[in-house]
């Protein structure tokens, strides 16, 4: 079903995909225009497949408490990255927990509205008082990311905006909120707006926009930009049955913390690692699934691959085994096309790390001195 | 496998051990070292280290690895463990150690 935002487009040729439920465009224009635009100047996104829940109740911070494995100690108005674990088999959502002054705001991926209000509501206990909202019924969702994103918004929505901390959020008018996170590596900003209100704010955000070169982005392009800068991506590596260690996400955790998988959990920190996910490089394609060989011993797989935009030949993630798993081995492995080297991420330099927004325009774009793009032109 | 791969492995893998430690302890973070892994973001999110823990982050690693990072070493590049083993091998190799 397509969602609300999907009405705003009025270029032809739209690719739409469904995730998580909800249909939401994969490209707009191109890849790599979109890609272009995420890394230098700003992209405007519908970001709608995400499910917005805020748990209200007396006991909402129990509750939460009990699903969450990290721990909740955050003030008003901050926001952290965790992770639900629906089973043993290590099967995940990706999760933002926002505190409000008086419930909690979740941004799921990697389940459907309906299976994610349906597993809260299994978790409650009889007596237990939270109320589950899905904020999606109401709102839609977007996002603006780019090294230019905040000065974009700071004339759309409020000059005051470029001094929102990095995982902060607040409430520019009643039924609104805008959070500063991204997954780009670059400025990120998501904003969850009524129905209305999101339409009107993509409009003029194209129109005011244009001095900012503002392009439509898709989700392959926001993905592709997760990839770079070694952003999780539940749909891809988070949908291999890995564990948390493998995945490197153990800061996604708080151990000790007692949750509804805790036991799994302190398995997992006790058993040595067999196998880790390491970022790899190759000047020959890279085939999501695709085997990897040492000696013609079979060591690992593909999980997630792209062409290199910010550079040439293909870039990826890999489950390698034990003692394999290690970065900077060059040329040792092969997958079905050719030599891979096991490398470092993020694999870009950010423009947005160079940028301080109370110096910088986007108006004076020729005089700010940012660093090449490519992270692994050396390699 | 070229025969000097298991012993770069090897090598790789004591330095990346060492860093972690070096960050636990001298930033005095709640974290264990096995806890750390080498591919997390240390800065914004993940471990949450701010620009001061850079700061200090640099001096703990020319005194732990006994090396001079030199002026125009890229701060923006250490953004996780293994980034900064790069880095450290990047300046061992080109003989910069003190």
């Amino acid at each position: 079903m397509l969602n609300k935002l999907s009405e705003v487009y009025s270029n032809p040729g739209i690719h739409f995909t469904e995730i998580d439920g909800t249909e939401v465009a994969n490209v707009v224009s191109s890849i790599e225009s979109e890609v272009h635009a995420i890394r230098h100047s700003v992209a405007i996104s519908d970001m709608s497949h995400i499910c917005a829940i805020r748990l209200s109740g007396e006991h909402a911070h129990v509750f939460l408490n009990r699903l969450a494995p990290r721990n909740l100690n955050i003030r008003n108005n901050k926001l952290f990255q965790s992770l639900f674990i629906l089973d043993d088999a290590w099967r995940y959502a990706d999760v933002y927990v926002a505190k409000e002054h008086d419930a909690y705001l979740l941004l799921v991926r990697g389940l459907d509205a309906d299976y994610l209000i349906d597993w809260l509501k299994q978790s409650l206990l009889p007596d237990e008082d939270v109320n589950i909202h899905l904020m999606n019924d109401t709102h839609s969702i977007l996002t603006f990311n780019g090294p230019f994103a905040w000065e974009l918004l700071s004339d759309l929505v409020d000059p005051e905006i470029i001094s929102l901390p990095y995982l902060s959020f607040y409430y520019p008018e009643e039924n609104q909120i805008i959070i500063r996170s991204g997954e780009t590596g670059e400025f990120g900003y998501l904003l969850i707006y009524p129905h209305d209100s999101a339409q009107l704010m993509w409009r003029k955000a194209l129109d005011i926009g244009s001095t900012y070169d503002i392009r439509q982005a898709g989700i392959d392009a926001l993905d592709y930009c997760a990839l770079e800068n070694n952003f999780f991506n539940v749909h891809k590596e988070g949908s291999i049955g890995a564990n948390p260690k493998e995945l490197q996400l153990q800061w996604r955790l708080s151990y000790g913390k007692h949750f509804t998988h805790t036991g799994a959990l302190q398995a997992m920190r006790e058993e040595p690692i067999k196998r880790r996910m390491i970022a790899i490089y190759s000047e020959t394609i890279l085939v999501e699934k695709g085997l990897i060989f040492c000696n013609n011993d079979e060591i690992g797989f593909i999980i997630n691959s792209a062409p290199y935009l910010s550079g040439e030949g293909y870039i990826g993630l890999a489950m390698i085994q034990w003692p394999y798993a290690e970065s900077g081995v060059v040329n040792e492995y092969q997958s079905s096309a050719g030599a891979i080297r096991t490398v470092s991420p993020p694999f870009i330099n950010n423009r947005s790390l160079v940028i301080n927004p109370q110096i910088h325009s986007y108006l004076d774009l020729d005089e700010i001195q940012f660093l090449k793009l490519d992270a692994l032109g050396d390699i | 496998m070229n025969v000097a791969t298991p012993s770069y492995i090897e090598k790789r893998r004591k330095m990346v051990e060492k860093l972690c430690e070096v960050i636990v302890k001298d930033l005095v973070l709640d974290w264990a070292p096995g806890e750390i892994d080498p591919d997390a973001p240390l800065f914004g999110t993940g471990l949450q280290l701010d620009s001061i823990d850079a700061v200090e982050l640099v001096v703990c690693i020319e005194r732990a690895f006994e090396i001079k990072l030199s002026s125009s070493f890229n701060v923006y590049g250490m953004r996780t463990i293994n980034k900064m083993a790069d880095a450290i091998t990047d300046v061992t190799e080109a003989g910069y150690a003190k």
